[in-house]
Parts: structure tokens; sequence; C-alpha cells
């Protein structure tokens, strides 16, 4: 069991909002006493032994650069299998262009609950409840998530 | 060529958010219902510009509502769209809501989904991309411009720091955003053409929703704003690290 992050990347640089997401994810792992993993797609120039900074213990990297553009139906196929091979429970995103055309693929293929725009770290005490932001910031709602 | 564009009810932007039944569920008293900006203004008007250019086309649109979304759905009817399917589930849950609409175009072969970017009550931008997934089509998200030429489409899509140019063979989903299509007001011979256009009525396929709201609430409110005197860079300093905790 592990939760495993998406580090998007531009012209092989790593996002800013994907630290973010590493550190998210780190601490969701940290509660749940699983592992941190990340997922890299496409060739990088950044090095990516900097993540552990963030918490990340392990980093797949699918060093293609056919991957180096963004095909979410491409992407969803090799996150999948990484996630299959991670042994995933739990996957993380940047709420950021990539990960909103990603992440509904990739949780309609895993049949995995998504809540998208996670605003705090999930309460695992019983089950996964995470807090979003909803009717544009005009309320924020409890979504609980039965699957993965 | 089939076009299905899905329809969202949503509370008009103005409209005040309460809850009931202890927080669990939105409370829908009073409250002016709209067919979904994004949905409305660019994903319908962009299907309805391609059916003025082609006549032959065929223009649906669906809706995963309760029966109280029909005159929103009539609305979008008054707009453009040769017929409506409502299937009827409420649900807030995007892969059952994209599991139902995934099932209408398997049975209708559409060659364009559109969607709205998101809509503006759960803000899930998730519905396309599961749809896409669930009928194996490629889906391009945030498209601000879509040209048709044949079987081909050349979308411009927003990107972060710009744009990017897409091109994709029929059929495929896309869920458009500001710059897809200019706002259309319904005129009065499309809201009396709208009453007699077919609206049928679906019962939801067996799907298991993946989510579920445990309850709703407000945002803490915003905190005042804090002067801090140019001199007293200590305090600053101080108030950064241990209230605002951004250093």
């Amino acid at each position: 069991m592990s939760v495993l992050i998406f580090i998007d990347t531009a012209e092989g640089q790593i996002k800013k909002s994907s630290l973010e997401a590493a550190c998210y994810g780190a601490k969701v792992a940290e509660q749940l006493g699983q592992q941190a993993n990340a997922v890299v797609l496409g060739t990088t120039t950044d090095d990516l032994s900097s993540l552990g900074k963030y918490g990340v213990k392990k980093v797949y990297h699918v060093n293609d650069e056919k991957l180096n553009g963004l095909d979410a139906q491409v992407y969803t196929n090799v996150i999948a299998q990484v996630a299959e091979k991670a042994g995933a429970q739990i996957i993380v995103f940047s709420h950021n262009l990539n990960g909103k055309a990603i992440a509904p693929r990739l949780s309609a293929r895993l049949k995995a609950g998504l809540v998208a725009g996670a605003v705090a770290l999930p309460d695992t005490a019983n089950g996964f409840t995470v807090r979003k932001n909803v009717f544009s910031g005009k309320s924020i709602c409890q979504r609980i998530c039965c699957n993965r | 060529m089939k076009i299905l564009v899905c329809i969202s009810k949503t509370p008009d932007t103005t409209a005040k958010i309460a809850f009931t039944d202890n927080n669990t569920k939105f409370d829908g008293n009073g409250v002016q219902w709209i067919i979904n900006p994004y949905d409305e203004w660019y994903a319908l008007v962009r299907a309805i510009e391609i059916k003025e250019k082609d006549p032959s086309a065929v223009l649906h649109l669906v809706t995963v509502a309760g029966a109280d979304a029909e005159p929103v759905i009539r609305k979008a009817l008054a707009l453009g769209g040769d017929e409506a399917i409502r299937v009827n589930a409420d649900s807030t849950d995007s892969f059952y809501i994209a599991s139902q609409i995934a099932e209408v175009a398997k049975a209708g072969g559409y060659d364009i989904i559109f969607t709205g970017k998101e809509t503006i009550d759960y803000n899930g931008s998730s519905i396309g991309g599961m749809v896409a997934e669930l009928l194996d089509m490629p889906y391009v998200s945030m498209g601000a411009k879509l040209d048709l030429d044949g079987t081909k489409a050349t979308i411009v899509r927003e990107i972060e720091g710009g744009e990017e140019t897409n091109e994709v063979e029929l059929p495929f989903v896309v869920s458009a955003q500001k710059g897809m299509a200019e706002q259309r007001i319904p005129n009065m011979r499309g809201i009396m053409a709208a009453r007699t256009r077919p609206l049928s009525v679906k019962e939801p396929v067996a799907v298991d929703a993946l989510t579920s709201v445990t309850s709703f609430g407000t945002p803490p409110p915003k905190a005042g704003v804090k002067l801090i005197d140019p001199e007293n860079v200590e305090e600053l300093v101080r108030l950064l690290r241990e209230e605002a905790k951004a250093i």
C-alpha cells in the first residue's frame, strides 16, 4: 500500500505546484503509515532525487520523450500501470490544468473516487474524508471516498 | 454528424447558499436555477454554431437530474438543440453522473460530446474526462476554440502560461471554456419551438457512486488585515512565521 504523487513537469522542470502535491501526498502517507512514491513522465532536466526533501521515498520515472507533451489518454494508461506496480491506494495530483485533464480519466479507469480540489489533509480515522470548496468558494463540503 | 451537449442545472450565481438536514443537503428552497454557465455560454452555443454551419448535424442535450431540472433543459432547447434526454437521477458523485452520460452517449453514437469546463456548484472539472475514459475517446480539456474540418477538429486549449493547439479526429470529448463561443439569449421563436421539442426521460443504469458528501459548511471568515509599522520588521517576521506560517 502506498500513496502515489503525480509530478507534473514543464520543459523538463518540476512544476512548483507538484512540490505542494508531493508535500501533501507525503503527509497523507505519513498519516496512513504508508510510503509516498512519485511518478514522473517524460524527460527531465531537474534532479528527481530532490523530491526526497518533500517526503517522497521512491520515484517512478518513465523516461520517454514521447511523454513530454500531455496526452491524457496515454498518461492515464501509464499512471494506471505505475499505480498498480506501486500498490497505490491514493493518488495525488495538483489541481492544475493537467491534473484536471488526467485525474478524472484515471479515476474512471481505476474506479477510484475523485475529490477535485482538496483544501485540507484528509480525516482518515473512519474511511477517507476530505474537504473541498464548492459553490465557487461560497461553501465547503466534506466528501468521503468509498474506493481505492 | 451527431453532437451531444451535457447540461447541468446549477443555482444562480447570486443565490444564497444554505443547507438542510443537519448540513448534509443543499437547500434548494427559493433558489433560482440556471443552466451551468460554462455548459450554456460555451459548450451549447458552440454546438449550435456547428449545427448552423451544417444543418444536417443532429444536436442532442443530456442532463442527469430530477424532474425539477426540466425548465432548465427547456431553456437550453430554446437556445438550440433537436431533442433532450433527462436521466432521472440525482447525485453529487462525478463518476455516477459520467456513467449515466456515457450510457446515453453509447446508445446515440455521437461524434462530439461537449461539456462545460466545470459546474459552478461542485466545481469538479471531472465529467468530460470521465465520460471520455468510459467511452475510450480522446478528451481535450479547457477548449477555448474549436474548428472543424471534415472528420478532424483543431482545438486550442488553455495551458499554464499559454495555450496549446491540438488536432483530434472524431469522435472526441471536449470541455469548453471562455473563448469557445459568445453567450446567446433565446429568442421568442426558439422559446416557442422548445415547447414541442422531444424531452425524453430515461431511468439511470445501476452504478455505484464512488464518493458521497458527508456535510456542508461555510468557509472560515477571512482574518482582517494587520498593518505593521515599516520600522517594526521583527514583528512582521514574527507574524509571518507564527501566524501566517509563511516562512
